[in-house]
C-alpha cells in the first residue's frame, strides 16, 4: 500500500486527524490496533467540557475547551446532549473557591453563572441540600462512539482507508526521513507494507512506544481514571463539585444512566486498565457528597481509562498536577526523524482543535494551501440517529405495528436494528456490536442478549460458528471486569443470575 | 391462625420442605414473596455434576461419589443430611412428580448429560421424561428445530456446537437444524409462554406436526426448545411422538422457564390439594422471638399486623437471587433474622477474577451455617432458635452452580427440614 500520510490510532484524536486530511484532500490510511474507540476515547465520562474544570488551575486547557465545546455543539450536534452544567460547592470545599472559579471563568470566556441554590434543588433535587453555592456552565454529555465514527465515515466517504486491528510493528526511516511502516492483522497475523511520506502518532497511551519505533523520543505519563455507571439518571445536568479537580467530583447523565468519575492514578497498566475496588468505594463516598442517594443507587459496572499525559515522569502518584493541554511534536524538528508528528494529550472535547493543528502543520510541511473547514462543516450522522431516548424507542416500536423482536431489552433494541449495523461491519465482535446499537449497555449488561447476539453473528457468517463460544466468553469476561467492582446490592443478585445461566445451565465455566 | 410449620420461600427447597412436613401430618403454611426460583432453573434436578467443581470431566455417579464427599466437604450441606436422607428425599421427589403431569425419569445413581441452548451440554440426574430423549450418550441423527423470534434459542448453533462435541467424541449423536418461520397462530408475540400454551392444544399440535413432518428425515429424532406444553407437557409430548412417529426431546431454555414453570405449579397444586395454604406476594415479615425461639412471624410493621405462628418454621428464602441474602458494599446479610453469614470482609475475595472457571465464584457459597438438624447456628456452634431450620440457597459452603448441585441440595435439605420441623413441638 502506499499513502502520504499513515494516521497511528482510532481513537478521537485519531479519527478527527484522518477526517482533516480527508477534507483537505489528502492521501491517508488510518491504523488502529484494536477497534475504533477501544482506548481512552472510549473509557471516560462522555463529557462536553465547558472548560470550568480546568479554569482555574489551567487556563489554557479551559480557553481551548470552550471554543471547541460551541465548535462540537454546531458540528456534532446529533451526538451531543445539552444538559448544562453546575460547579456547586459543599461544606467540605474551600469556601473562596467559588469566587476564584467565577473570575477565572470570566477571564477565559466561559459563561457561568451563579444561580440561586433553591432554584437549583428544585430542578434537581436528588442534590443535596447541604450544598452552599452554584454555578452554571454549559456542560454537555457527549456519546464518544458516535463522535468517533462519524469522523471515520467521513473520511470513508471521501475516499480515504481506514483498517481496524492492525498493529503498526515497525517504522522505517531513510536518512532521517520516514519512509514507510509495516503492520499487522493483529487477527490473522499477516504482516503488509505501507509507504508514506508522513506519519501522524495519535496512538495515545501506546504514542511513546510508536515514536520509539521511529526512533524519537516522547515521555508520556498514563494516569488512570476510574468512572462507575449508575442505573439511574438522578440528575439531568452535569454536575460539578467545585474545589480543585479532585476524586469523584463529576456526575454526567447519558442517555438512561448516570456517570460517576474519576480518579487520577499514575499508572504502567496501559493495556487492560480496571477499576479497583478501593476507588469504587472512594468515588461513592465522595460522590454521595454532591447526590445522597448515589451511594445506594444500583451501580452496574465500573471501567477505567488512562489518560496519556504530557509532562514530566517524574510526577508521583497524582497526576491532575499536570497541563491536560495537548502537545503536538514535530519530530523532524526536534530529534531528525522528519515526516513524523506526534499528537498527545488533551481532551475529548478539543479533538478537533489538536486535529486542526496537526493537519495545519502537516500542510506547511507539504506546501500545501488547504485551510480547515472541520469547526464549520456538520459531521454526518445518520438520519434517523438520536441520543439513545428509550421512550421514544419504546413508541417507535409499539407504534410501528410489527412484532419487531427485541434482541436488548435493556436498551430497547430490535433484531433488525443490530441486523443492518452487523452487515456494515467487514469484522464482527461482540463488543463492536455492543458500540454501534447501544445492545447490552443496559442494567444487565448483555447478559442476556449476548448469547443471542452470538448466535446472530454466527448465523449472518459473520464469525466462524465453532468460534461462537470463544467469542461469547470473551465478551462475558470483558463484562465481569466492569461488573465485579461493584458486586454488591441488586448487581450481585444480577451477577448471581448470570452465574446461574452461564455455569449453572450452559455449564460454560466446564466447557 | 395456628400452625405446626411455616416455610418461608416458595423455591425447589421450600415446597419439598412443605411436602415433607405435610406428609407427617403437620398443618403447614407457606409464606412466600414471589414464585421462588424454579422459573429460573432448567427444570433438571441436578444431583452432583462435578467433584470437586474444579475438576474437568463429570462424575458418572452422584452417589458413588457422594461417598468420598463428607470427607473433602464437611460443612457442604450434603455432608450434613447424609446418603441416606438425600437418596430418600429423591425418591419422594420422584414419586410425587409421577402422581402428577410432570413424571421425571432419571436416578441419584447416575448423571445424564444434557443438551443445552448453547450446544454445550450439562450434567443432571433427574430429568422431566419430556427430555430424555435428548440425553448425549444415545446415538443418532436429531433435527433441532427452532422458531423465527423464539430469540433464546438458535438451533443453527447448538447443532453447530454440538457438532464439535461430536467431532470430539464428547458425545454420541449428531444435529441438523431447521428453523420453523411461521408456526400460524396469528398475531400473538412469539415467547416461549405463548407457544406452550399453544401447544397445549391438539388442534395446534395437529398443524404443528403437519408442518414438521415433511422436515424430518427417516430416522431422525426430533430436538424442540422447551416449550413442549404448559399444563399438560407429557401429554403434549406423547402425543406429539405419535403423530410425527419419532422420539422427541426438549432442550431448557434460559429464563423464564416452562420446565421450571411446570414443576412449580404441579408441587403447588399437590400442596394445596393436601391443604397447604400457601401466600405469595408477601415482602415485609418481621419475626417475633422470645425465650430463644420463634413465635411469629408478623406481616408489616404496625400493632394491627397480621401475625402467622407456629411450632418450627424452615427458612428457604434463597441466596442473593431468591432475596434471601443482601449486601451493601462491606457487609453480607441474611434478609429476615438477620442470622450470622458465612463470608470474608474484604469484598475483593467474594468473586474470582474470572467470570466462568470451574473453582466457580465464592458469592454463591455464602450463607447461613446449619448443624446436622439443619438448624442455623453461631460461630460458637449454638443453635440460633430451637425451633427454626434452614434449607437449600440459603445454606452456606455450597457452589452449586458450579459443582451443578442446586436441585439436589434443595430436595434433600428441604425435606429434611421438612420432616424436622414437623416433628418440633
Amino acid at each position: 500500500m502506499k499513502t502520504e500520510v499513515v494516521v497511528i490510532g482510532g481513537g478521537a484524536t485519531g479519527a478527527g486527524v484522518f477526517r482533516d486530511l480527508a477534507l483537505r484532500g489528502i492521501d491517508t490510511i488510518l491504523l488502529e490496533k484494536k477497534e475504533f474507540t477501544s482506548g481512552t476515547s472510549g473509557r471516560n465520562h462522555g463529557l462536553l467540557h465547558s472548560g470550568g474544570r480546568y479554569a482555574v488551575k489551567d487556563p489554557d486547557s479551559g480557553r481551548e475547551c470552550i471554543r471547541e465545546n460551541l465548535i462540537l455543539r454546531k458540528i456534532a450536534a446529533p451526538c451531543i446532549e445539552d444538559t448544562s452544567g453546575l460547579f456547586l460547592s459543599t461544606p467540605q470545599d474551600p469556601p473562596d473557591y467559588p469566587d476564584s472559579f467565577l473570575k477565572a471563568c470570566e477571564k477565559i470566556g466561559i459563561p457561568a453563572e451563579e444561580v440561586p441554590v433553591a432554584d437549583v434543588l428544585q430542578k434537581e433535587p436528588a442534590l443535596s441540600t447541604q450544598i452552599m453555592r452554584a454555578i452554571q456552565v454549559p456542560d454537555g454529555a457527549i456519546d464518544p462512539f458516535r463522535l468517533i465514527r462519524a469522523n471515520v465515515e467521513e473520511g470513508l466517504q471521501l475516499g480515504a482507508k481506514a483498517f481496524p486491528h492492525r498493529e503498526v510493528v515497525s517504522i522505517q526511516t531513510e536518512g532521517g526521513i520516514i519512509r514507510g511502516l509495516r503492520a499487522k492483522d493483529s487477527r490473522t497475523g499477516e504482516e503488509f507494507q505501507v509507504q508514506c511520506r508522513f506519519i501522524v502518532n495519535a496512538a495515545g497511551v501506546w504514542a511513546g512506544k510508536i515514536a520509539r519505533m521511529a526512533g524519537a523520543r516522547l515521555e508520556v505519563v498514563f494516569s488512570k481514571g476510574s468512572l462507575i455507571v449508575l442505573n439511574q439518571r438522578l440528575v439531568n445536568t452535569v454536575i460539578n463539585r467545585c474545589r480543585p479537580p479532585s476524586n469523584g467530583d463529576i456526575f454526567v447523565p447519558h442517555g438512561p444512566a448516570l456517570i460517576l468519575g474519576t480518579t487520577s492514578l499514575k499508572t504502567e497498566e496501559i493495556e487492560d486498565p480496571s477499576a479497583s475496588e478501593e476507588e469504587v468505594d472512594l468515588l461513592l463516598s465522595e460522590g454521595e457528597m454532591l447526590i445522597p442517594s448515589a451511594g445506594v443507587t444500583r451501580a452496574i459496572r465500573a471501567y477505567a481509562g488512562v489518560r496519556p499525559l504530557i509532562g514530566a515522569r517524574e510526577t508521583e502518584g497524582d497526576t491532575r498536577t499536570i497541563s491536560r493541554d495537548f502537545l503536538l511534536l514535530d519530530h523532524g524538528a526536534a530529534v531528525g526523524v522528519k515526516g513524523l508528528f506526534s499528537i498527545v494529550g488533551g481532551k475529548l472535547t478539543t479533538y478537533r482543535l489538536m486535529a486542526e493543528r496537526t493537519v495545519d502543520t502537516i500542510c506547511q510541511e507539504m506546501g500545501k494551501h488547504a485551510s480547515c473547514t472541520t469547526s464549520e462543516k456538520p459531521l454526518p450522522f445518520p438520519r434517523e440517529y438520536a441520543f439513545h431516548d428509550l421512550v421514544s424507542r419504546l413508541n417507535r416500536i409499539s407504534g410501528s405495528g410489527s412484532s419487531s423482536e427485541i434482541l436488548c431489552e435493556c436498551e430497547l433494541v430490535t433484531r433488525k436494528e443490530i441486523l443492518d449495523q452487523v452487515g456494515k461491519l467487514s469484522f464482527s465482535t461482540l463488543k463492536e456490536v455492543q458500540e454501534r446499537t447501544r445492545a447490552g449497555m443496559g442494567p444487565c449488561q448483555g447478559g442476556f442478549c449476548s448469547p443471542r447476539l452470538a448466535a446472530l453473528l454466527a448465523e449472518t457468517g459473520k464469525i466462524p460458528p465453532a468460534t461462537s463460544l470463544a467469542v461469547l466468553k470473551k465478551f462475558l469476561e470483558e463484562r465481569w471486569k466492569g461488573t465485579r467492582p461493584v458486586l454488591w446490592g441488586p448487581q450481585l443478585k444480577e451477577e448471581q443470575l448470570i452465574q446461574a445461566l452461564y455455569a449453572e445451565l450452559f455449564n460454560l465455566d466446564h466447557l | 391462625m395456628f400452625y405446626d410449620v411455616i416455610v418461608i420461600g416458595a423455591g425447589l427447597a421450600g415446597l419439598m420442605a412443605a411436602e415433607a412436613a405435610r406428609g407427617k401430618g403437620a398443618r403447614v403454611l407457606i409464606l412466600a414473596r414471589g414464585m421462588g426460583s424454579l422459573p429460573l432453573t432448567s427444570g433438571c434436578i441436578d444431583g452432583l455434576g462435578y467433584f470437586p467443581s474444579s475438576s474437568p470431566a463429570p462424575v458418572p455417579s452422584p452417589l458413588t461419589t457422594l461417598g468420598q464427599f463428607g470427607d473433602f466437604q464437611p460443612r457442604h450441606p450434603y455432608s450434613k443430611v447424609g446418603k441416606e436422607r438425600i437418596l430418600s428425599a429423591l425418591d419422594r421427589f420422584r414419586d410425587l412428580t409421577r402422581s402428577g403431569a410432570v413424571p421425571y425419569a432419571g436416578r441419584f445413581d447416575s448423571n445424564f448429560l444434557i443438551p443445552t441452548a448453547l450446544g454445550t451440554y450439562h450434567p443432571t440426574c433427574l430429568v422431566p421424561e419430556t427430555m430424555k430423549n435428548g440425553v448425549l450418550s444415545l446415538p443418532g441423527r436429531v433435527l433441532l428445530l427452532g422458531f423465527e423470534g423464539l430469540k433464546d434459542f438458535s438451533a443453527f448453533l447448538a447443532a453447530e456446537n454440538l457438532n464439535l462435541l461430536q467431532a470430539r467424541g464428547q458425545i454420541a449423536p449428531s444435529f441438523r437444524a431447521k428453523t420453523l418461520a411461521n408456526p400460524g397462530w396469528g398475531g400473538k408475540a412469539l415467547n416461549s409462554l405463548n407457544l406452550a400454551e399453544a401447544l397445549d392444544e391438539e388442534a395446534f399440535r395437529d398443524r404443528f406436526a403437519r408442518q414438521v413432518q415433511p422436515l424430518l428425515k427417516g430416522g431422525e429424532k426430533l430436538g424442540l426448545p422447551a416449550v413442549l406444553g404448559f399444563r399438560s407437557s407429557h401429554r403434549a409430548w406423547t402425543d406429539l411422538q405419535e403423530k410425527l412417529g419419532t422420539e422427541i426431546f426438549e432442550i431448557p431454555l434460559p429464563p423464564p422457564s416452562i420446565p421450571g414453570i411446570r414443576l412449580y405449579n404441579l408441587m403447588r397444586a399437590r400442596l394445596q390439594e393436601k391443604g397447604v395454604r400457601t401466600i405469595i406476594g408477601l415482602s415485609v415479615l418481621k419475626p417475633m422471638i422470645e425465650g430463644g425461639e420463634m413465635r411469629g412471624l408478623a406481616l408489616g410493621e404496625s400493632r394491627k399486623s397480621p401475625i402467622y405462628r407456629a411450632s418450627a418454621y424452615v427458612l428457604a428464602t434463597g441466596k442473593f437471587v431468591g432475596g434471601g441474602l443482601d449486601a451493601q458494599r462491606n457487609r453480607v446479610c441474611e434478609t429476615l433474622f438477620d442470622l450470622p453469614v458465612q463470608y470474608p470482609q474484604n469484598r475483593k475475595e467474594w468473586f474470582n477474577t474470572q467470570l466462568l472457571t470451574p473453582a466457580g465464584q465464592p458469592f454463591n457459597s455464602f450463607g447461613v451455617e446449619v448443624n446436622e438438624d439443619l438448624q442455623p447456628i453461631d460461630p460458637a456452634g449454638k443453635v440460633v432458635y430451637r425451633n427454626l431450620f434452614a434449607a437449600g440457597g440459603i445454606l452456606a459452603h455450597a457452589d452449586s452452580m458450579a459443582e451443578k448441585s442446586g436441585g439436589g441440595v434443595a430436595i434433600s435439605t428441604g425435606y429434611v427440614a421438612g420432616e424436622l420441623a414437623a416433628k418440633t413441638k
